[in-house]
């Protein structure tokens, strides 16, 4: 068993073969070695958004990892579906949606950090820019010239 | 603290975006100026095509390209690929402008800076131009054929049914003998005309009037502003009517029982032999039109009843007016001749606004077009049909081979500063009546000389076999003593005209001739006009050839019939296509001003393509715009089905299929990307969008179709 200490103090006592989900924590549990009951805080990441990503990797804990990609070519596929399950999981407000984007990639959690990428890309999919802007609350930084140039270089999408 | 997108580490940020598609790649690139650098950076760009726009295949060859450019660059500073040193496989590169990658072009790159995230730019709108086309189709509705109601109304037969220019409007005149009545005018002689606006899905009866004329209608031709129309009857009788205001508090019944006169009537005339085209314009101020004989070509004043004739030599020779009636073409085998220009610069241009039609207008469209006819100021071009586009000096231009028809675009260099757009034409009539204001010199005397003097010749080489343009007729403007550097601008434009000025200012004071000596000196004088008009007209070809007329070769549609055909349909302002074939596939072009100097810059123009299998055996019969944004299409079989578009890229290789299944369109896409298919989506957005309508629907309205009898 592995103790996890989130950035507000609390603990969460999780099987090994879920904490190893996590190629960070798995590391570090490979450092200190087999000591019974070892803590491993994790700063960064707050209590209830640690609990989510325990969820997912309590969830997936007996799928098989997936190898390294430049050995295995086959890995490269881009798989464009996200699990039914996942999304689920996923289906959350965008705040607690990028927290668990961003404890996904410190934790170093590959699966779910694409399977969160995948899911904000879903966001995007067939929105215009302004839709876009609205959506992730994004200020229009452009100066008149460059929304000029923009609409230059966007044209022939626009109306052919 | 709220965590938005933006406090995703890039790293992050990219991943994301190498999950998109290619529409939504390009879309995140104009969000913001942080996602705009990241979408362009060399990594995510080159990650982004080849996951995304290329083939494996393609990409080692491309990735290959651009790599050794780069390797160039470093190893150079200047960059000079000569393509017949280049050893190795790859040597195809690209133009760059978006859509223009071909896999077979070899390396055109002579930059002598070298920018690698640029190329790789230029090299990834190639790739999406090459993808993709931008016109998207939805389901508007069907509108499907019905009887009327015969009870009360005692209707007997439908007459003629014709769309409004815009498509905003569908009339049907039935025609029937009351029972009863006092005078009798004859079976047939009691007209009722329904008038239907078609604009939007709830399709209602928004007039209905009643009229007496004992013939048959021909042809029916309703103005662009919806309330003048123009009826032909059998044979070579013309009327034309006000239509009556609707009511607009209370739904029409169509089985009120209606008075009937001819108190709508403005103007009727007889003339010799049919008409096979007519038309009334904005406002009720010209009529034109064509009747089937020498000097049948006709303009009437609808205000003074007078009557300007066209010269022309053939019979064959089509009106087609466009513009809210400002361009006029005439149109026949190898050769058109178009009068006036569209305003580009016109703000209604591209417009959805039907209400831009209903603007009021000064009534100058007969001094517009009797300047332009008898100074000839026209555009002659060399192609079977041709119409006018938006863009000045563009048309777009049919030639009918053995077994095809190609549809071309034309642009052709216009010299002739006088040939013009209507709105060009009143802001020079306005600045030439001010300067008449300041500068009220002119004699009585130099204006008889100089109005004596004119004489309007047919460019035929043919004399006109009616009246052609009084003297009194021709504008004023032409004949006021303008600025010097205006007199030469007209003097290279108006060969007659300028001349006569020129001559008649020199010559006021010279005593007057006797008879014959005016004869004498007006046939010298019209001899060395003719030289001198040959002379201009090889200045011109001169000139023509400096900048020669370029064609771009738009669509082949393959025919073998000895009949052929083509169904086409322009919108108002010349800025959209539909071209249908016979294999059920109906071609939209885009003609903007942007996609025009594509087309020319490229050599083609990429269309989107809709496959329209309604019926086994059934062919498109009509086709017209609706607004700009509708385009309507009617069927041989009673059904006329409404899409909508809508500006989107899509990939150009996807044919968007519409079949009848039981009683319901259903879209389906192919071969594209079946991810974007949902059908049951489909089946609930057509099922919402399809009421259903019931109305009786012109099969045999006024058709943009041209056809050529081998």
């Amino acid at each position: 068993m592995v103790t996890l200490i989130s950035s507000d103090g609390q603990t969460f006592e999780i099987d090994a073969k879920v904490a190893e989900k996590s190629v960070l924590i798995k590391n570090m549990m490979e450092d200190i070695g087999d000591e019974a009951s070892s803590e491993i805080p994790i700063p960064n990441v707050a209590s209830n958004v640690l609990s989510k990503v325990i969820e997912y990797c309590t969830h997936h804990k007996d799928d098989p990892s997936l190898g390294d990609e430049e050995t295995n070519p086959a890995n490269k596929i881009k798989n464009i579906d996200i699990d039914e399950w996942d999304q689920k999981f996923l289906a959350v407000d965008q705040e607690m949606l990028f927290e668990i984007i961003l404890t996904a990639n410190y934790l170093d959690i590959k699966p779910l950090l694409e399977a969160g990428c995948k899911t904000v890309a879903n966001m995007i999919k067939g929105k215009s820019p302004e839709e876009i802007r609205r959506t992730f609350n994004i200020q229009n930084d452009f100066t008149p010239e460059e929304e000029s140039q923009i609409r230059r270089e966007n044209e022939w999408a626009e109306d052919r | 603290m709220v965590i938005s997108i933006n406090y995703l580490p890039l790293e992050i940020i990219k991943l994301i975006f190498l999950e998109l598609d290619s529409k939504s790649y390009l879309r995140v690139g104009q969000v913001c100026q942080q996602w705009r650098e990241l979408t362009r950076r060399s990594f995510t760009l080159r990650q982004h095509i080849k996951d995304v726009l290329l083939s494996p295949g393609e990409c080692s060859r491309v990735f290959r390209a651009w790599e050794g450019l780069v390797m160039d660059s470093e190893n150079q500073n200047q960059l000079a690929i000569n393509t017949s040193s280049k050893s190795g496989n790859y040597s195809p590169v690209y133009k760059l402008s978006p859509g223009s990658f071909n896999r077979q072009n070899e390396i055109a790159l002579t930059n002598t800076s070298f920018d690698k995230d640029k190329e790789l730019e230029k090299i990834y709108f190639q790739l999406l131009g090459m993808k993709f086309v931008s016109h998207n189709f939805s389901l508007s509705y069907i509108v499907t054929t019905h009887s009327p109601p015969l009870q009360k109304t005692k209707l007997r037969n439908v007459e003629h049914k014709a769309f409004s220019p815009d498509g905003t409007r569908y009339i049907v005149s039935y025609y029937y003998k009351p029972p009863n009545n006092e005078k009798d005018h004859g079976y047939g002689a009691y007209k009722r005309f329904y008038i239907y606006d078609i604009s939007n899905r709830d399709v209602k009866l928004v007039n209905l009037f009643t009229h007496i004329c004992d013939r048959a209608i021909t042809d029916i031709s309703i103005s662009c502003d919806n309330l003048f129309m123009a009826i032909s009857y059998s044979p070579g009788y013309v009327e034309v009517l006000k239509i009556p205001s609707a009511s607009t508090e209370s739904e029409i019944d169509p089985d009120t029982e209606l008075s009937y006169s001819t108190r709508h009537r403005i103007f009727s005339r007889q003339y010799p032999s049919a008409i096979n085209y007519l038309s009334v314009s904005n406002n009720g101020e010209l009529l034109f039109i064509r009747s089937q004989r020498l000097g049948g070509l006709l303009l009437v004043n609808l205000d003074t009843q007078e009557e300007m004739d066209i010269p022309h030599y053939r019979l064959d020779l089509r009106m087609h007016l466009q513009n809210k009636d400002e361009v006029l073409a005439l149109s026949g085998w190898n050769e058109t001749i178009v009068y006036g220009h569209f305003n580009s610069t016109k703000k209604s241009l591209g417009s959805t606004n039907i209400s831009d039609t209903t603007e009021i207008q000064p009534r100058v469209l007969w001094k517009y077009y009797q300047d332009m006819i008898s100074c000839h100021y026209f555009m002659y071009l060399h192609a079977d049909f041709a119409v006018a586009l938006g863009t000045k000096g563009v048309f777009l231009g049919f030639r009918f081979e053995e077994d095809e028809i190609n549809v071309f675009l034309i642009e052709e260099n216009i010299s002739i500063d006088g040939f013009r757009s209507l709105e060009e034409f009143i802001e020079e009539e306005k600045s030439y009546e001010e300067t008449c204001q300041s500068k009220n010199r002119i004699t009585s005397l130099k204006r008889k000389h100089s109005q004596d003097n004119i004489e309007v010749r047919n460019d035929y080489g043919m004399s006109s076999s009616r009246t052609l343009i009084e003297p009194s007729q021709i504008p004023e403007s032409h004949i006021t003593e303008a600025d010097p550097a205006s007199i030469e601008l007209r003097q290279f434009n108006l060969p007659y005209y300028t001349e006569t000025i020129l001559e008649g200012q020199s010559s006021i004071a010279s005593p007057r001739q006797d008879p014959e000596d005016q004869n004498d000196q007006e046939e010298q004088e019209q001899n060395q006009e003719e030289d001198e008009d040959d002379s201009d007209y090889d200045e011109d070809e001169n000139e023509s050839d400096d900048s020669p007329t370029r064609e771009v070769l738009l669509l082949k549609v393959h025919e073998t019939d000895s009949h052929k055909d083509i169904k086409y349909a322009l919108t108002l302002d010349g800025s959209r296509l539909a071209i249908a074939s016979h294999d059920k596939k109906l071609h939209i072009f885009s003609l903007n001003n942007e996609a025009i100097k594509y087309a020319f810059e490229n050599n083609e123009l990429p269309s989107r393509t809709l496959l329209i299998d309604v019926f086994d055996d059934d062919c498109v019969h009509n086709l017209q715009f609706v607004g700009r944004d509708k385009l309507k299409v009617s069927f041989h079989t009673a059904t006329s089905i409404v899409f909508d578009f809508t500006s989107d890229i899509t990939d150009r290789n996807q044919v968007v299929r519409w079949e009848l299944i039981e009683g319901r369109l259903d879209k389906n896409i192919d071969p594209g990307d079946k991810n974007d298919y949902d059908p049951d989506e489909n089946h609930r957005r057509d099922n919402k969008k399809q009421p259903a309508t019931l109305l009786e629907l012109s099969l045999w309205c006024r058709s943009q179709s041209l056809s050529y009898n081998n």
